[in-house]
Order: structure tokens, then sequence, then C-alpha cells
């Protein structure tokens, strides 16, 4: 299984990005790659598993179904992270003067190949 | 490790050792109980209490961390009595110093929720003579009297005079008449006695932990009376119940009646955008500050939305990402929005036909707006 194979193409294609990974919904990280040394997922991949468990629950609590995607910014860069089937999810960072819209095309694009590789 | 610590008696090391299990890992259930048990045994209860809300807010159904949260609120309030009255100069103290402060907000939301308004009330009213410019304990105190009257109403008795918006005028106007009422009322008409009013169920206590166990939060913003700020300073790091790996639940800021409705209109101005369907403002302990649009079960959203914030910005510190500024969560059928106000936290829900670009522009505008306010 080729997950970094994915995500360094995932990379490549988004100007501006600092990193990427696949993680687990259990905060365990099952591959990453990162352009910028203190981009560490695997020292967040619990966190991120919290933010979208309760964003699940909150979605869920208000009828808006399934959580699919959850964007973070911040004041140096924006975090993606979507959802890969139910028990995975596959971030990404850019930087602010990155191409966001780019970036979320190319997580959908990259989504059916990490299925496909996990299934 | 830390057991082997624990069970040699060695307390500090244990809780060292516990917390580096939790840097690592910090869910870690198990740690959490045991650094719990060590709060609970030294008297450290509120440090107990938080130890056990984490339990439950990753294990809700954890029996045994409800049983000791439970164990751990009582002997709190119990602790926390005979300390003001043996000191009544403790309002002048800063409420990060007084224990009795700390407990009181969710010693007051149980009363609330058992239905003991006239408790609840007494706990409110302490807090707010304290810190009479704290808008965040007058909405509670609102929501006590709201209940309170509707029970009444129910009941065909004689209800209190109050409204809901006298707690948001000034206190100086209001305070004083409303003191008077509510007691006056509550001499007319005493509430029948549960079958035990002193105990409080594990789902109460559940049910306020759910809450987001940020409640302190708000005490905790407590200043001089004469010298109110919008603007709470960060919680001291030296505070002694601040854990440091913990982003700390900023203390609600403190606002005017003027300075709502201003806020109403800068909310309204952001609904008009078509897909919106609410968008409230909480402080960052959950509770509720101005809305607009629909407000069931904002109360709700707002807890969830706390839950989201912190677990984001736990991550975005980690990361060494710069300061949080928005998280949105895209479901199947809308959108929450989440953005960070200074202490406040602007939640807008939207259906999925929003147009998230117009969105993120009207929100730089409204942000700003509010940026000024504040």
């Amino acid at each position: 299984m080729d997950f970094k194979k994915i995500l360094e193409e995932t990379l490549s294609n988004v100007e501006g990005s600092i990193g990427a990974g696949l993680v687990g919904m259990d905060g365990i990280v099952i591959d990453q790659i990162s352009h910028n040394a203190s981009f560490d997922i695997n020292v967040v991949g619990a966190e991120y598993s919290s933010i979208i468990k309760n964003a699940t629950r909150a979605s869920t609590n208000f009828g808006l179904g399934n959580t699919n995607e959850i964007l973070i910014t911040t004041d140096k860069a924006t975090m993606i992270m979507m959802m890969v089937g139910n028990a995975y999810f596959v971030t990404l960072a850019i930087n602010l003067d990155g191409n966001l819209g780019r970036g979320r095309l190319e997580l959908k694009k990259a989504i059916p190949k990490f299925e496909k590789e996990l299934t | 490790m830390g057991r082997i610590f624990q069970e040699q008696g060695k307390s500090d090391e244990a809780i060292a050792e516990f917390k580096k299990v939790l840097e690592v890992d910090s869910e870690n259930l198990m740690a959490h109980s045991l650094l719990g048990s060590i709060f609970l045994a030294q008297g450290d209860y509120q440090t107990a209490i938080e130890e056990y809300q984490q339990i439950l807010s990753l294990n809700p159904d954890d029996e045994s961390a409800q049983s000791s949260l439970k164990q751990a609120i009582e002997k709190a309030a119990g602790d926390a009595k005979p300390k003001e009255t043996a000191k009544p100069s403790a309002a002048a103290e800063p409420a990060a110093k007084d224990p009795q402060g700390t407990g009181s907000v969710t010693l007051g939301e149980l009363y609330l929720k058992q239905g003991h308004f006239d408790k609840a009330i007494e706990v409110f009213q302490e807090l707010l003579a304290k810190d009479p410019q704290n808008l965040m304990l007058r909405q509670k105190l609102s929501e006590v009297m709201e209940k309170q009257q509707k029970e009444a109403a129910i009941s065909g008795g004689a209800t209190s005079k109050l409204k809901k918006n006298d707690f948001t005028q000034p206190p100086d106007q209001k305070e004083d008449v409303i003191t008077e009422e509510v007691k006056a009322d509550q001499k007319k008409q005493p509430r029948p006695k549960k079958e035990d009013d002193s105990k409080f169920t594990s789902e109460d206590i559940l049910q306020v932990m759910r809450r987001g166990g940020k409640d302190d939060a708000v005490v905790e913003e407590k200043k001089p009376a004469e010298a109110p700020k919008p603007a709470a300073k960060e919680p001291n790091a030296s505070d002694k119940k601040t854990k440091p790996e913990e982003p700390k639940a900023v203390p609600a800021v403190a606002l005017k009646a003027e300075q709502i409705d201003r806020f109403k209109d800068i909310l309204a101005e952001l609904g008009t955008i078509e897909g919106i369907q609410r968008c409230f403002l909480i402080g960052n302990d959950g509770i509720n500050v101005v809305s607009i649009g629909e407000t069931s079960n904002n109360a709700d959203l707002g807890k969830q939305a706390v839950a989201i914030f912190q677990s984001t910005h736990r991550s975005v510190s980690q990361l060494n990402q710069g300061k949080l500024q928005q998280v949105l969560v895209t479901a199947d059928s809308g959108n929450i929005l989440l953005v960070s106000l200074e202490q406040l936290v602007l939640i807008v829900l939207a259906n999925d036909k929003i147009n998230l670009g117009l969105l993120r522009i009207t929100l730089d505008n409204v942000m700003k707006k509010m940026g000024k306010l504040i």
C-alpha cells in the first residue's frame, strides 16, 4: 500500500503546501509527508481525531448529517481534513499564500485512491 | 511507573508520570482516572473534577468516573462552605484563589438541573454580588428565573416579577430590585422539597459536565467592580489549577447591554446572507451571549463548539501553526462555522447551499466590526 505516493502526489500538485497525512480515527498516523520539520502530524493525530469526533457529534445533533470536511484557519496556515470512509481521514496543511481551492480539489481526488488502497 | 509511585505513596512522582502519558496520549482514560484519584486524595478537588470531566468527555458512560466526579463535587462543595463563613471578605479576592467561587457555578447548575431554583438563584446571586459586571452570570441567573417563572406559571403559583432582560441591564440599576423581589417571592412560595435535596444523581452531574466543564471560567473572570474591562487578560500561568499543556479557556468577556445590542445588529447583517440558519456568539465557556435566528439547542451547540475549539486550539499549538481563527465543519447537509473573536466564539450554522466564499468575505467585515466593539 503506497499511501506515501498518493500523499506526495497531492502535495506536489498544491502550491504552498506544508504537509499531508493519512490518519486513523483512533488518532494513529498511517503515513505522512512534511515539507516543514515542525509540522509533524504524529504529534497531533489524536487531537485531529478529537476534532473530527466533536464535529461529527455537533453536525449529527443538528441534523446536518455526517461530517465530510473540516477547515481550520490560523494566522499562519490552513489545515484541511477530509474523511476517508468512516475510519480514516486525510489532512493537508497549506500556507496562507497557498492555493486552498486546489488543495481541497487534490484531496478530493486522493480520497478514492486511499479508499481503494484501504479496502 | 506512575502506578508504582502511586502505590509507594509518592504522589508527586506519580502525577509527573501520568502527565507524561497524557502528553503522548491526551485521551488516556487510565491516566486521567489515576490522576483524578490522586488529586482527590490530596484534597485538590477542583483538579480532580477536571480529570473526571476529561474522562466523561471522552467516555460519557464511564460509571466509575461518574461516581468519582460526584464524590469530588460533593467534597469540593463541603470543603468550600466553612471557608466562606470563616472569611466573609472573600468576595474582594480574585476568583482564582476562591475555591467557593470556582465550585459554585457548577453547584448552581446542578441545583438548576434538579429544579431547585431557589438554591440555584442563591448561588448565582452570591457570585453576582462578587462580580456584578459578569454578564454570563447574569444570563445564568436569568435562565434560572425564567425556568422558575415557567414552573410557577404551570403550577399556578406566584411568579417572580423578574424579566429576562432585567439581567442585561446595568447592575446598579437592577440588582437591588431583583434581589428583593426574588427573595420576597421565594418566601411566599417555598418550593416543595424533593425526596433527597442534598444529593445529585450521576446523570445530573454528567449533564452539567457535558456543558463543557468550563463554567468556572466565568467566575475566574472576576475583576473589581469599579474597573470593568471588556477584554479579560489571559489566565496567569502560575494559577494553581491550570494545567500547563491545556489551552485554558479564556475568561468570558463582560459585555454591556449596548454592546450586546450592537452585536445583534452586526449579526443581523450576517444573517442576511442566503443560507444562514442561525448565528450566535458564545463566551468560550460555551454560554450564549447574543443570537439571531433559531435559538433552540444553541446551548448544546455552544458546548460542542467549545469542545471543537479546544481540540483545534491544542492541535494548532502543538503544530506551531499560529493563532486559531476559524473552524469550518462541512457536513452532508450543512455547515458549522466557528470563528474566534477574543474571548468569544461566533457560531454560524448554514445550509449546504451557502456561498462559502461570500460568507468568508462578509465574515471578515463582521469580525472587524465586532473586534472594534470589544
